[in-house]
C-alpha cells in the first residue's frame, strides 16, 4: 500500500465561527450567521436566520462514535483540528492519512442551502468563495475547494459561477434538491447547466443541502435516536429523485457535457438504481414523445454522472456494472463519518476483490481527471 | 436449465370484475369496489376515495413499450376479454405454469392492492374477506402449485389477529399487510405487536407488496385522475415506488420490532434486490456511528436482522444476484410477477439464465426455488 496515490474527492472545510460576521458587508451584518454557546444545552450552535441551529461539534466529530461521539457532541472549537481552517495544517493532516489531495466542501454552508433569503444567501456564499479561494492558494495542486452557487436567481449564478472559476475553485455546490415548484428539469435552469458545461466545472449535489431543510423552526437538530437512525435512507432518496429529474426532463440530453456529483451519498445503490431505471424506461418510458430518449437512461448515468462515497464496499463491489470510471472515493474528514486517519486500511478493507487497475481509477485517477489535478 | 424447479414467490390474482359484488355484504351498497366501463376511460377498478385504476394493466403480461401501449387501449376498450383467464381460472392457472416451466406460484391480489388505501375499514375488512375465501377456493385445486396470500387490514389489530389465524386454516400460506401504513400509526407502534406475535406463533410470512401503502385522503379532483404510464412524472415516480417498503423495513428494523419477535418473516415484495446489501451497509454504519445514542438500543447489527427475518422477491434484477457473497443467497426469492405488465412470463427460464451467469449453480438453485419452498413449506414432490 505504500505508493498507492489517493485524492479524497469529498472532505470539508470547517469554517470559522466568526467567518461570515467578519467578512460578510456591514448591511447583512445582524443577520450573519454565526456560532454562538447553546444556552439550553451544552455546546456551540450555528445558527442563522430560518435555519435550524447545528451543533457545530458535529463538524468535526471525526473518528468519533458511540458514547465518545455523544460527549464531543458537547463541545466546541477547542475540540476541532485547526486544519478545518488553516492550509498549513491540513497539508499535514493530509499527510497524515496517505492523502496527496482533497476535494474541499463546505461545512457550516451546507445548511445556508437553506435560507429563505436570497441576498443573504449569495452574499453569504461570496464570502465563502473568497474564503476558500485565499486557502487553495497556499498549495493549489493538493487543495481543491468547491464554489457555492445560489440559484435563488439564475442569471446571478450564473455570474457568480463564472467568478468562482477565475477564482481557481474546480466545482461547485447547487442545493441538493431545488424547491418543489422548481425541479431541475425546469428549463429556467438551463443557462446555468450550459454555463457549466461551457467551464467544465462539475456540479456537486452533497448531502443535506436541500432546499426545504426538514425540522425548520423545530429547535436543535439532534443526532442519533431511533427517529434519526429511520431516516438514514432520506438522503439516498433525495438524490435518486433529483437524477431522476435531470434524466427524464431531458437535462443530460440537452447538455451533454454536464458534468453532475452526487456527494457523500454512497455508491451501492447506483447500479441497482441504474437497473431500475432502464426496466421501467423498456416497459413504460417508450411510449410517449414526452418521455422518449434519445439513450438509455442508464447510459446518461455513465456519462453525465459521478459519485463520492466512503467507506461503502457494495458500490466497488458492482464495478463490473458501474463505477469503475464514475466513482470517487472521499475520506470526509474532518466529519463525524471520516474514515480519517485509517484511510488506506479502509481502502485495502473495502476494495478485497477488485483489481488493482480499477481501484487506482476510484481512489485516485477518476477525481484527478474530473477536476483536472496536476499533482506535480 | 432442464429438470430445474423453479417457483415464482410472487406472481397475481386476476380477480373477477364482479368478486366483491358477489361476495361482500349488499348492506355495503354501491361503495362496493368493482369494474366498469368509463365513458372515456374503458374499463376501470372503481372503489370508494380511491382514484379508478384501467385493468388492463393487470394483465399485459409479456409487453412493453409501442406494443403495451396498444394493448393497454384494447384492454381499456375490451376490458376482461383481452386478459388470459388463469387469473382467476385455477385450470387454466396450472396450463400457464407449465407454460413458462415454473412449478409452482405464491400468489397475491391484483385488484386489492388498492384496497390497501380504503378509508373505509369495515369495508375493507369485508373486501378482504371476501378475497380470501375466494382464493382459498381457487388455492384448493392445486395446493402444492397454488400459494395463497390472504389480505389482512390492520385498521383493527384484534380483528386482523384472528382473520389471519381464519386465514390460515383454510390454507393460506402468508398474508400482506400495508406496505407503508398510515403515518401517524408506523409500524414502530407497540399497538401492533399483537399482530407480530400472532403471526410469529403460525409462521406465516408478512408482505410488504410494492403500491399497498395507505395514504392520506385525496381530493375530489385528484381522485378523478387517471393513472396513466404516459409523463414524465409517473416514470420519475417509478423510481421511488420502491421507497415506500424501504420506509417500512427502516421503521420496523430500527422499531425493535425484529428484536421483539425474533421469528417474525418479513416479505419485501416486487420492491426489487439489488439495493439490499447497500441498505444494509448503510443501516450497520449508521448504527455503528449513532446506535449507543438511541433511546431502546437494538441488541444486534441492523444487517443481522436483515439476515434472519427479511426476505425479498424480485424479477429480472441482475444486481441482487450479483451481490449474494453480501447477502441473499438464502433469503432472495426470484418471481415472475405474472400476469403483470412486469411479469417475465413465458420466458422465465431464459430471464433466469440470463440473469444469473455468473452466480454458482446451488446459488441460483436456492434463490429460484429452495427459499421459497422452505418459507412456505412448498412440497413439490
Amino acid at each position: 500500500m505504500a505508493s498507492q496515490q489517493v485524492i479524497s474527492a469529498d472532505s470539508h472545510m470547517m469554517e470559522p465561527a466568526d467567518l461570515w460576521q467578519t467578512r460578510l458587508d456591514s448591511k447583512f451584518r445582524d443577520d450573519a450567521p454565526k456560532v454562538v454557546p447553546n444556552e439550553k444545552g451544552s455546546g456551540y450552535l450555528f445558527v442563522a436566520p430560518g435555519v435550524r441551529p447545528f451543533p457545530v461539534a458535529g463538524g468535526f466529530g471525526i473518528g468519533k462514535s458511540g458514547q465518545e461521539l455523544k460527549e464531543h457532541l458537547k463541545k466546541g472549537y477547542e475540540a476541532a483540528r485547526p486544519s478545518g481552517w488553516d492550509p498549513a495544517e491540513r497539508l499535514k493532516d493530509q499527510d497524515i492519512d496517505g492523502v496527496q489531495a482533497e476535494v474541499i466542501y463546505t461545512t457550516l454552508g451546507m445548511p445556508l442551502f437553506g435560507l429563505d433569503d436570497a441576498d443573504l444567501q449569495r452574499a453569504c456564499f461570496g464570502v465563502y468563495n473568497d474564503w476558500v479561494a485565499e486557502f487553495r492558494s497556499h498549495c493549489p495542486p493538493r487543495l481543491h475547494p468547491i464554489a457555492l452557487i445560489s440559484l435563488e436567481d439564475i442569471a446571478l449564478g450564473v455570474r457568480e459561477l463564472e467568478r468562482c472559476a477565475k477564482l481557481g475553485l474546480k466545482g461547485a455546490m447547487i442545493w441538493g434538491v431545488p424547491p418543489e415548484d422548481k425541479p431541475y428539469h425546469s428549463e429556467i435552469y438551463d443557462p446555468f447547466w450550459a454555463a457549466a458545461q461551457e467551464l467544465k466545472l462539475p456540479l456537486s449535489l452533497h448531502v443535506v443541502t436541500q432546499r426545504n431543510q426538514k425540522g425548520k423552526g423545530k429547535g436543535v437538530a439532534t443526532l442519533g435516536g431511533a427517529r434519526f437512525l429511520m431516516g438514514t435512507m432520506g438522503p439516498v432518496y433525495q438524490v435518486q429523485r433529483t437524477l431522476s429529474s435531470f434524466i427524464f426532463g431531458k437535462v443530460f440530453e440537452r447538455f451533454p457535457g454536464l458534468r453532475i456529483v452526487s456527494a457523500e451519498n454512497d455508491s451501492g445503490w447506483i447500479a441497482h438504481f441504474m437497473y431500475r431505471l432502464d426496466h421501467m424506461y423498456d416497459k413504460f418510458g417508450t411510449m410517449t414523445e414526452e418521455t422518449r430518449l434519445e439513450m438509455k437512461p442508464s447510459e446518461f448515468v455513465r456519462r453525465n454522472v459521478w459519485a463520492t462515497f466512503q467507506d461503502d464496499m457494495i458500490g466497488p463491489m458492482t464495478h463490473k456494472y458501474f463505477g469503475e470510471n464514475n466513482f470517487m472515493w472521499a475520506s470526509d474528514f474532518p466529519h463525524t463519518d471520516s474514515t480519517w486517519p485509517n484511510s488506506l486500511k479502509v481502502i485495502e478493507q473495502d476494495f478485497q476483490g477488485v483489481p488493482e487497475d480499477v481501484k487506482h481509477k476510484i481512489v485516485f485517477e477518476n477525481a484527478v481527471k474530473l477536476y483536472n489535478i496536476e499533482l506535480n | 436449465m432442464t429438470a430445474q424447479h423453479v417457483i415464482s414467490a410472487d406472481s397475481h390474482m386476476m380477480e373477477p370484475a364482479d368478486l366483491w359484488i358477489e361476495r361482500v355484504d349488499r348492506k355495503f351498497g354501491d361503495k362496493v369496489p368493482r369494474v366498469i366501463k368509463g365513458d372515456k376511460s374503458g374499463y376501470v377498478f372503481i372503489a370508494p376515495g380511491l382514484p379508478p385504476f384501467p385493468v388492463a394493466g393487470g394483465f399485459a403480461a409479456g409487453r412493453s413499450g409501442e406494443e403495451l401501449k396498444e394493448f393497454m387501449k384494447r384492454g381499456q376498450e375490451e376490458g376482461y376479454i383481452t386478459a388470459r383467464p388463469s387469473g382467476w381460472d385455477p385450470v387454466e392457472r396450472i396450463k400457464d405454469q407449465d407454460v413458462d416451466g415454473v412449478q409452482a406460484e405464491v400468489l397475491y391480489t391484483t385488484l386489492g392492492m388498492s384496497l390497501f388505501g380504503l378509508h373505509d375499514a369495515d369495508l375493507q375488512r369485508a373486501c378482504f374477506k371476501g378475497y380470501n375465501d375466494w382464493l382459498a377456493e381457487f388455492c384448493s385445486y392445486n395446493p402444492k402449485r397454488l400459494i395463497g396470500t390472504a389480505l389482512i387490514s390492520l385498521e383493527d389489530i384484534g380483528e386482523g389477529v384472528k382473520e389471519l389465524e381464519r386465514t390460515a386454516k383454510i390454507g393460506l400460506k402468508g398474508a400482506m399487510i400495508w406496505g407503508a401504513p398510515p403515518r401517524e400509526r408506523p409500524y414502530t407502534s407497540k399497538e401492533y405487536d399483537p399482530f407480530w406475535a400472532a403471526a410469529q406463533e403460525m409462521q406465516m410470512p408478512l408482505s410488504l407488496h410494492v403500491i399497498t401503502g395507505k395514504k392520506p385522503p385525496k381530493s375530489e379532483e385528484e381522485r378523478k385522475k387517471i393513472r396513466v404510464a404516459r409523463d414524465q412524472s409517473f416514470v420519475r415516480g417509478y423510481m421511488n415506488l420502491i421507497h415506500e417498503v424501504q420506509r417500512s423495513l427502516t421503521d420496523i428494523i430500527f422499531g425493535g420490532v425484529m428484536m421483539r419477535f425474533p421469528k417474525i418473516k418479513i416479505v419485501s415484495a416486487e420492491n426489487d434486490t439489488g439495493w439490499i446489501a447497500h441498505y444494509m451497509y448503510r443501516m450497520d454504519h449508521a448504527f455503528d456511528k449513532f446506535g449507543a445514542l438511541m433511546e431502546q438500543p437494538l441488541d444486534m447489527k441492523p444487517s443481522e436482522y436483515v439476515r434472519r427475518n427479511l426476505w425479498a422477491t424480485f424479477q429480472d434484477d441482475p444486481i441482487g444476484p450479483m451481490l449474494f457473497k453480501f447477502f441473499g443467497d438464502s433469503n432472495f426469492m426470484w418471481a415472475s410477477d405474472f400476469p403483470h405488465t412486469d411479469s417475465t412470463w413465458p420466458n422465465s427460464l431464459k430471464v433466469i439464465e440470463q440473469d444469473f451467469q455468473g452466480v454458482p449453480a446451488d446459488v441460483t438453485r436456492k434463490i429460484i426455488c429452495d427459499n421459497a419452498a422452505k418459507l412456505y413449506q412448498i412440497d413439490l414432490n
